[in-house]
């Protein structure tokens, strides 16, 4: 985990159970359990069923250099 | 006339004056915390935590509006600390010597006094859920639902606290029992509870759900201190 500055954290949130999570933003926080509180007191212009976060290094994307 | 203020207004005597005492306590509690929060949402640890607290603020500011709604419809009692805030008719002469609040200037100092007050103020609404005064009852479930993230704000932030040194560690938990035992004496909410079920105004198990809500935030908590 990083220091106390923290690392970014992407967040998905759905309406319904029945929808696809989408991907409404991000929040910087030192651990998952409070980048989770931060998204669910940050993220409140929609009344969101379900949300979650997953550290943005967690996200694999190919370089150009390396497709 | 609404059933909820027929439930109100066929209230004994006692119930009345030892409901409307606690609504006071719980009131003034959450005025406090609101302010607190109110206070540290510039000036927070980060944009997040800032944005958090201004929300958390808010619905504690809020929570106390709803207890003065019950104190003054149902209670016909004053409402307390309703100018905690600087509202637009007092705003001109406002200034940090006539809040009513002094702001904790240190935010570990902040976070545990305020989760204390918090966990005990919740756990007494967690109580409340099964009051037979329906409007209270509706009230306190949706305030302790609305409660869960304050309480993860508070015990998550406590977690980061673990790069201080241990002394100020073992400081600010002993800060958070002796911010424990004030919130008690402020909210005297377990001799206050225990009236009620002899009152007959709350289910036998109140107290027992009381007492396990805190229970889980200690359990969470010493997580937390590692």
């Amino acid at each position: 985990m990083s220091g106390l500055r923290g690392q970014v954290f992407w967040v998905f949130a759905r309406r319904a159970q029945t929808d696809p999570f989408e991907h409404v933003g991000a929040v910087k926080a030192t651990s998952e359990a409070i980048a989770y509180v931060y998204a669910r007191m940050n993220y409140t212009e929609r009344n969101w069923r379900d949300m979650c976060v997953a550290p943005r290094e967690a996200f694999y994307e190919p370089t150009p250099e390396s497709r | 006339m609404s059933t909820a203020s027929v439930v109100a207004d066929n209230l004994s005597a006692e119930a009345r004056r030892t409901i409307r005492d606690l609504l006071v306590a719980l009131a003034e509690s959450k005025n406090f915390l609101g302010f607190q929060y109110a206070s540290w949402c510039i000036c927070g640890p980060s944009i997040e935590a800032n944005i958090a607290l201004a929300g958390m603020a808010q619905e504690e500011l809020g929570h106390a509006g709803v207890m003065g709604g019950l104190l003054g419809e149902d209670l016909k009692h004053g409402v307390p600390g309703k100018d905690t805030v600087v509202t637009w008719n007092k705003w001109s002469d406002q200034s940090a010597a006539s809040a009513p609040f002094r702001m904790i200037e240190a935010w570990p100092e902040m976070i545990v006094a305020c989760l204390a007050l918090d966990a005990t103020a919740t756990a007494t609404l967690e109580a409340l859920k099964s009051s037979t005064y329906l409007r209270l009852a509706q009230r306190a479930t949706k305030m302790v639902q609305e409660e869960q993230f304050h309480l993860m704000f508070g015990v998550e932030t406590v977690r980061t606290f673990a790069a201080l040194p241990r002394e100020t560690r073992q400081r600010l938990a002993a800060d958070y029992q002796r911010a424990l035992g004030e919130a008690e004496a402020r909210l005297a909410s377990v001799e206050t509870l225990s009236r009620l079920t002899a009152l007959g105004m709350l289910a036998p198990g109140a107290l027992g759900a009381r007492a396990e809500f805190l229970q889980g935030v200690t359990r969470r908590l010493d997580d937390a201190w590692g």
